[in-house]
């Protein structure tokens, strides 16, 4: 009896079920590999579609114009204080090249609207120097290292889209993996503290791309 | 309290938590390869809460294109089921209520009353702040997200106090028993209370105790409820944004009554251990009682610990996302 007690004093501490408290949005992701002429992989083309808290997070009380829809211009001041915060986090995004991370160049291409009631953010993030696709030697994972958000593929019959690659390339998404201890140590940590404890890298879907070798 | 229920209730729990804690750990030393039993075991429990979130916004959809009151039953279920497995995970909080009630004498039904109260807490303080801000100040949902971050900061310097007066408790304690005054304190138990009722000009010892008692009660409550939830806040805002913000406040106290019983569980737990504990260590040797203090000494620390950490971190990291 009293060994119960004492057992279940220590029992109580331990985390029962960790990591439950994250994440509070969901992001349906389509992203495009873009290829150059020769054939090298230059950058990725991302379509950030959120879920309906976060668009209504974000986007209440944009909707000066009265037409039932957040104004363009309105969606456009959010899309740029979002890109202006996320550029500290490397707009969430790991492209690797074998094990080097590479490199980002300024945004392009940004834009924004509203489909289907859902707020959607577009933008490019080129590398610094393009990548050759042959063998497997690029992936890619994006995520947010907080884990408040959960970015994943779109469910989709082309989440991953491949334009102007060599023939023959073809992608897979790895989904998730976490390695329990590591998760355990995070979560041991308050589920709430919005640090980089880079939780979310844990529960990140990674792309590896296979083409030809020439 | 029957003495049946409680080891039952213990072994329970004994039960879930080594069914989900040990394969973990047996999991660690094996390495990775694929995903695990255990590894599939978090990615379902992730899909849950994701299918949660789903239901909830059908519901709420459902209610505005006047579903009635399947929907609106719907929504309160699933909110109050969301609420439960929510507070099944680890979080600040948890960690307060049980030191707190760890180190402090309580009765079972005050221990229950401060978990509960706190999760009502947590849902008002959301309720107040997002609506209160949004329709009395006329703020638009995301700047709001400031006066949260405020709310929290309060939350954490109320974590580290209660640390720091943990320790300062022990620290007394420890000097009283060690060196002990040479003026006994005369401990007048009055008696006949209902005769100097309203004469006291100077409070009793007793009194004094109570009043320290309820504050220190009354700050684990705030440190805990001042935090609001950022999935009862997203869903106020959802309701809002579907014109139906009585809807989001239905969710969102149906939501803390499922974190209300989830930590009154603990909270029920936590002050029978610590009774038994005491009952057990009663005449034992001072070796306990070094335990003992040691134990509050260390819970102290891990709160001012948590606390500073948490107040530093929300300073310098706000999600890039403004939520």
């Amino acid at each position: 009896m009293r060994l119960l007690f004492i057992a279940c004093s220590f029992l109580i501490l331990t985390p029962l079920r960790p990591v439950l408290a994250h994440p509070h949005v969901w992001t349906d992701m389509t992203i495009e590999i873009q290829f150059n002429e020769d054939g090298m992989v230059t950058g990725l083309r991302q379509t950030w579609l959120f879920d309906d808290y976060y668009t209504a997070y974000a986007t209440e009380g944009m909707d000066l114009d009265g037409d039932g829809t957040p104004d363009p211009e309105k969606l456009e001041e959010i899309m740029q204080v979002n890109m202006e915060h996320l550029k500290e986090y490397g707009y969430f995004t790991e492209a690797r090249d074998k094990d080097e991370v590479l490199n980002l160049m300024p945004l392009t291409d940004k834009s924004t609207r509203m489909l289907d009631g859902r707020l959607e953010m577009s933008f490019t993030t080129p590398f610094e120097n393009p990548v050759s696709p042959e063998g497997n030697n690029f992936s890619y994972a994006i995520f947010d290292p907080t884990y408040y958000v959960d970015m994943l593929h779109a469910e989709t019959e082309n989440p991953v889209i491949l334009s102007g690659a060599p023939a023959g390339c073809s992608y897979k998404i790895m989904p998730p993996n976490p390695d329990p201890s590591v998760v355990a140590q995070a979560a041991m940590l308050d589920a709430s503290v919005r640090g980089e404890t880079g939780l979310g890298s844990f529960f990140a879907e990674r792309v590896r791309l296979t083409c030809p070798e020439k | 309290m029957s003495g049946k229920i409680v080891p039952g209730l213990c072994v329970a729990f004994a039960v879930l938590a080594w069914s989900v804690w040990m394969p973990s750990q047996a999991h660690a030393a094996s390495g990775v390869a694929e995903p695990s039993l255990w590894a599939r075991g978090i990615s379902w429990i992730m899909m849950q809460q994701r299918i949660f979130h789903e239901e909830l916004v059908t519901a709420l959809k459902t209610l505005t294109d006047g579903g009635g009151l399947a929907a609106a039953w719907s929504l309160i279920f699933g909110s109050f089921l969301y609420g439960i497995f929510h507070a099944a995970g680890p979080g600040h909080g948890k960690v307060v209520l049980t030191t707190y009630l760890l180190t402090h004498p309580q009765r079972v039904s005050r221990g229950v009353g401060i978990a509960a109260a706190a999760a009502l807490c947590q849902g008002l303080v959301a309720i107040v702040l997002v609506y209160g801000l949004i329709y009395l100040a006329g703020w638009i949902p995301r700047e709001t997200g400031s006066a949260v971050a405020w709310s929290e900061r309060i939350s954490y310097i109320l974590v580290a106090a209660i640390g720091g007066l943990l320790i300062l408790r022990t620290a007394r304690q420890l000097l009283n028993r060690y060196f002990p005054r040479t003026e006994t304190h005369s401990h007048h138990h009055h008696h006949e209370d209902s005769d100097c009722c309203g004469h006291t000009h100077m409070p009793s010892g007793e009194q004094l105790e109570q009043i320290r008692d309820l504050r220190s009660a009354i700050s684990v409550v705030l440190a805990i409820g001042l935090r609001p939830c950022t999935g009862a806040i997203l869903v106020l805002v959802l309701a809002r944004a579907l014109t139906l913000p009585i809807a989001g406040v239905g969710a969102v106290l149906a939501m803390s009554a499922g974190t209300g019983i989830a930590v009154a569980t603990l909270a029920f737990l936590a002050v029978r251990a610590r009774q038994k504990a005491v009952a057990f260590t009663a005449d034992k040797s001072p070796v306990w009682q070094v335990a003992a203090n040691t134990a509050a000494l260390a819970g102290g620390g891990l709160l001012i610990a948590i606390g500073i950490s948490l107040l530093s971190a929300s300073f310098y990291s706000r999600h890039p996302l403004g939520l």
